[in-house]
């Protein structure tokens, strides 16, 4: 586990609230797993292409062109909260 | 009567065909069966039985007028919740989409009903497919129909118990790092992983973008590709959908199969290796040239799989926040009401990935972590490429052991993690995989073997499964799970 | 003390496409809040971006305007971080690979051009709208969220920092408006939010060889709250280290009202984006091919338009102000090119003197039967003095109103001034003639005798006069 390892701020980053009681029970967690995948960094590898895709595919753009989509009514059929047809949310700082 | 439980798809097709028996009488077979067997087995987190039963009246139409849309009409079909249907709930087994309704099809959900396909249900899974057992939904398990006290695999649990015991004919599922193929293994079902990109992933509700893949589970290889033919192709919604043609490669006694080291040694089971074994020799007594070969990146396969996935996770659940749909747990900031609606609505798996992606991504780590990991990826890329330069399918267990009690890996992440040695490399290459049962155990679970090929040979692994079910001959089906065997 | 201070400018520029950049909604200013949406830009679970073909074109045309090379195996990064009107919590964006790197933009500013180095142009998708009720969280309010803006592609340009002053940042922000109206890829309407700005500014003392701290300025809605802002922040800075303080890193706010730059609330830790490739997206290929296909629809950069009216007899200043006209003015201008014999009148005339009486008569947009012809005819007439500049202004106001023939017009109505000097010659020597002793009474320096002497030649003749050559020719005769 690296020494630096601060379960807060990556929680923090992620946006998810944790207990004390979590935070201890996910640092021991991720503590195994990193463990193990620290094999991951023993190894040398150079020059090697970092692979996002495994087929290496070709992007195909799309042409500019409108389609019809959600109307209003499917768009908000979920939303928590709304108001005249905006979602609403608790004040969020800019 | 229709003994759906003991009728495989294609024979059902044949079933309605000559009218042997109608749709609406199928489908009310599957439902006797979910009657009986759901307060079991829960595979399914919704039933659909009023909808179905109307789809199964249009295809008794279509019958009756002699225009059938194809081999997939009429048949019952559940899909793993994780797939937008429109106008039903999506769940994905946690609480943060509880009462959440997709507004559209997933592109797979479009294809199927464009083919007359009944939709019996959603199955259960683990949340966001993060699992290898059902254990991680928020819903409750769902159960093996071998043995009920077993996990029936996971994260496609439900679908695998679904096709297992008879509700539907086939399923769909998706395998990020093994969801399919595991469950398959433990249900003693065919469990199908596609070659990356030829199934859209559009409306599938994403883990890992770059490995997540839809396939199907049935009872046989040859079910398994009506599936597939079904619902792959080309979509312009899915930018990593592919456009490339299927590859053939041999399918009977000419084919080489290559024997993959590295999964039959260390941590697999001595009577998984000896399943596996025997149908080596039914091969070699066909006459085909079989080759040990090296995979050696394959032992890393797990470190590298445990950081891209939950890296791509930690973004693509992102987006549940409760501003737009979904769980909303009040705060006084929107910040606030984010971060409790997602302790609240996320389970601790769910939390232990993001968490985990979160780190591997972050400034000052990415290079050694995710970065890392992406160069490995290449890695065992090249080292599959090499192989198949020299074999044309691979073989090798599905699952280190067959499937495990409830409880049993629950005590540390690794242990769980470690059930999918054998799956992940397949996700990481892109190709294709299959999961075929073999036989049953002292205890009467199912032993399968996971067979491999390169990129775009679908059809042909699939044909070559076929082959290789022939040989092995095992038509068992469960009956532990009946309450009045 | 002296400070140098270094100003980088970055800006985004929302694209015109018809739909967004990753889904095919419809791209559209509209006062219905939630009304283009897709499960792609709303951030549905199991959406998928795919990228607009033409934003990219244009991205590239923007970066070839530039002089950009552009970066072949593009590559969109997911930008990750949490805020509500941002649909996924994580923007698609690029990174390590933008499209386009080391481009130049020349501006016009203090009279003389420059080049403005760029650093970088890259892709992006533009986020929701918010719309914050109250302003203090202590109180129950709320925030609305509109989403029809999110995914609209925006494209980034980023400049090096080399900026030297508040004008200079100006002028580079008109510069690049006026560019990225004329390739034909934005609207460019600042009000609209077409155009968005933040400024980096840091000050170092003259002697110092590094930067100064930068701080990164946002909220400047027009190019006069950018100046202010600009000149405002430099002060405080230079206030700071003058006083030996330390500037601090950090994200301001222009406030209007107050005329300062703000400190933002801090938020706990600094932002990690966690930048990785996305993988819903393969890499782009803009090989050789593509790349030469975008340029061939490459037409004049407005550097190279305010070249040409320079070498056409304009000042740099009168270049660059038609430059940067609205578009119906320059055409107007290239019209009169061919139709007047004067560069230098067809300027004067299209922006001053049009322009002023459509302010005046409260008319909006050119009038369509205005057009080159007509207006160089009138300006013609002027320029070959068949008739004087306040007849011209006259008819002028007249064309605006309705379609005529200047020159018609000025016939049937008198107004065509005799320019012939010789037969003028003759009507001034009658008139000194009758009048000798207004000679000398001129010659000794009563020069409003001149005036009136024009008028008495005016009123000899049948036709309209030219007074400019009249009097002429009496001073030349009086002296």
């Amino acid at each position: 586990m690296p020494k630096d390892f601060d379960i807060q701020a990556i929680a923090k980053l992620a946006l998810i609230e944790l207990n004390s009681e979590e935070e201890s029970k996910l640092s021991e967690d991720l503590g195994i797993i990193l463990e193990h995948v620290d094999a991951l960094s023993t190894l040398s590898i150079d020059d090697s292409d970092m692979t996002i895709h495994p087929l290496g595919i070709e992007l195909e753009l799309r042409e500019d062109t409108v389609q019809d989509g959600l109307d209003h009514k499917e768009s908000m059929r979920n939303a928590p909260d709304e108001k005249d047809g905006f979602f609403q949310v608790p004040p969020s700082m800019d | 009567m229709v003994d759906i439980s003991n009728l495989t798809l294609k024979e059902a097709h044949e079933g309605l065909k000559n009218k042997s028996f109608t749709a609406l009488e199928l489908i009310e077979e599957s439902f006797k069966v979910a009657a009986n067997s759901e307060s079991v087995l829960h595979a399914h987190l919704l039933l659909m039985q009023d909808e179905a039963v109307a789809d199964a009246k249009e295809t008794d139409k279509r019958i009756s007028k002699g225009k059938m849309l194809g081999e997939l009409d009429g048949i019952p079909i559940s899909i793993k919740d994780n797939m937008n249907l429109k106008g039903y709930g999506t769940t994905c087994s946690s609480k943060i989409l509880a009462n959440y309704v997709s507004p559209y099809d997933a592109t797979v959900i479009s294809k199927l009903k464009e083919k007359g396909t009944v939709f019996i249900g959603k199955t259960n899974l683990d949340e966001f497919a993060m699992g290898s057992s059902t254990e991680n939904s928020a819903y409750g398990p769902s159960k093996n129909p071998w043995d009920p006290d077993c996990v029936p695999g996971g994260s496609s649990g439900g679908s695998a118990a679904a096709v297992s015991v008879g509700t539907a004919l086939g399923s769909l599922g998706s395998d990020t790092g093994g969801s399919i193929r595991q469950p398959a293994s433990f249900c003693g079902v065919v469990g199908f992983k596609p070659t990356y990109g030829t199934v859209s992933r559009y409306g599938l509700i994403a883990f890992a973008s770059s490995l997540d893949q839809i396939g199907p589970f049935a009872k046989t290889a040859e079910d398994t590709k009506i599936i597939y033919e079904a619902i792959s192709g080309y979509d312009t919604r899915d930018s990593t959908s592919i456009k490339l043609n299927q590859r053939e490669l041999p399918e009977g006694q000419s084919a080489k199969v290559g024997v993959l080291k590295e999964l039959m040694g260390e941590g697999i089971a001595d009577d998984v290796k000896s399943e596996v074994e025997k149908v080596i020799k039914l091969l070699e007594k066909e006459g085909h040239e079989i080759t040990e070969v090296s995979l050696p990146m394959t032992k890393m396969a797990i470190s590298i799989y445990y950081l891209i996935a939950p890296a791509e996770c930690s973004a693509n659940l992102a987006r549940f926040d409760g501003v737009r749909y979904g769980l909303r747990v009040d705060g006084k900031t929107s910040y606030e009401m984010t971060e409790k609606t997602r302790a609240e609505g996320f389970g601790d798996e769910v939390k232990r990935r993001i968490l985990l992606g979160t780190y591997a991504l972050s400034a000052g780590y990415y290079d050694a972590y995710y970065g890392q990991a992406l160069k490995a990826r290449n890695q065992v890329i090249n080292e599959f490429k090499n192989v198949f330069k020299k074999v044309d399918y691979l073989i090798s267990p599905t699952t280190p052991s067959t499937a495990f009690k409830f409880g049993e890996k629950t005590s540390n992440p690794l242990e769980m993690y470690m059930s999918d040695l054998c799956t992940i490399p397949a996700n990481l290459a892109g190709i294709p995989a299959i999961s075929i049962p073999t036989g049953l155990d002292k205890q009467g679970m199912p032993y399968s073997v996971q067979l491999m090929s390169p990129e775009l040979t679908d059809i042909s692994l699939l044909n070559f499964s076929s082959y290789v079910e022939k040989l092995v001959d095992f038509q068992d089906t469960p009956t532990k799970w009946r309450k009045d065997p | 003390m002296k400070v140098v201070p270094t100003i980088g400018m970055e800006t985004h520029v929302e694209l015109n496409t018809d739909s967004k950049m990753f889904c095919s909604c419809r791209v559209e200013y509209s006062s219905d809040p939630n009304k283009n949406l897709c499960p792609t830009c709303l951030g549905l679970p199991g959406a998928l971006p795919v990228p607009n073909k033409k934003a990219i074109e244009m991205i590239t045309l923007l970066s070839l305007s530039l002089g950009c090379n552009i970066t072949e195996k593009g590559m969109f990064h997911r930008k990750n971080y949490f805020y509500p009107d941002l649909p996924k919590n994580y923007q698609i964006s690029q990174f390590d690979f933008p499209v386009g790197t080391d481009g130049v933009l020349q501006i016009f500013s203090e009279d003389q051009l420059s080049d403005v180095e760029i650093e970088r142009v890259h892709m992006e998708e533009d986020t929701g709208k918010s719309i914050h009720s109250g302003g203090r969280i202590d109180s129950a309010e709320y925030t609305w969220l509109d989403y029809n803006r999110s995914g609209v592609p925006l494209v980034e340009i980023v400049t090096k920092p080399v900026i030297s002053n508040a004008k200079e940042a100006v002028a580079y922000i008109e510069e690049l408006r006026q560019l990225v109206i004329d390739i034909g890829i934005s609207h460019g309407k600042l009000e609209l939010g077409n155009l968005r700005f933040d400024a980096n500014i840091s000050v170092a003392k003259e002697d110092q060889e590094e930067l100064g701290i930068k701080v990164e300025i946002k909220n400047m809605n027009s190019l006069k709250s950018l100046e202010r802002a600009i000149n405002y922040e430099i002060d405080r800075q230079t206030s700071l280290i003058s006083d030996d303080k330390l500037v601090i890193q950090e994200t301001r706010h222009w406030d209007e009202k107050v005329e300062k730059t703000i400190s933002m609330r801090t938020k706990e830790g600094s932002e990690d984006y966690r930048y990785f490739s996305d993988p819903d997206i393969p890499n782009m290929n803009l090989d050789k091919s593509f790349v030469n296909r975008v340029k061939e629809s490459l037409s004049e950069l407005p550097k190279d338009r305010r070249n040409r009216y320079v070498n056409l007899g304009l000042s740099l200043e009168e270049s660059n102000h038609i430059v940067k006209s609205e578009e119906w003015v320059r055409t107007l201008f290239e019209d009169l090119l061919e139709n007047t014999p004067n560069i230098r009148s067809s300027y004067l005339w299209s922006t001053g003197e049009l322009l002023g009486q459509m302010r005046k008569f409260d008319v909006d947009y050119k009038p369509d039967h205005l057009n080159g012809e007509n207006l160089g005819e009138l300006i013609t007439l002027v320029e070959e003095k068949k008739i004087s500049a306040s007849v011209g202004k006259e008819i002028l106001s007249k064309l605006i109103q309705e379609d005529l023939s200047p020159s018609e017009y000025a016939t049937s109505n008198a107004l065509i001034q005799e320019s012939n000097e010789d037969q003028i010659e003759e009507l001034v020597l009658n008139v000194l003639d009758s009048n000798p002793e207004m000679i000398e009474r001129i010659r000794s320096g009563e020069d409003k005798l001149i005036s009136f002497l024009v008028g008495e030649v005016m009123k000899a003749s049948s036709s309209s006069l030219n007074p400019g050559i009249i009097k002429e020719i009496i001073v030349n005769k009086t002296k």
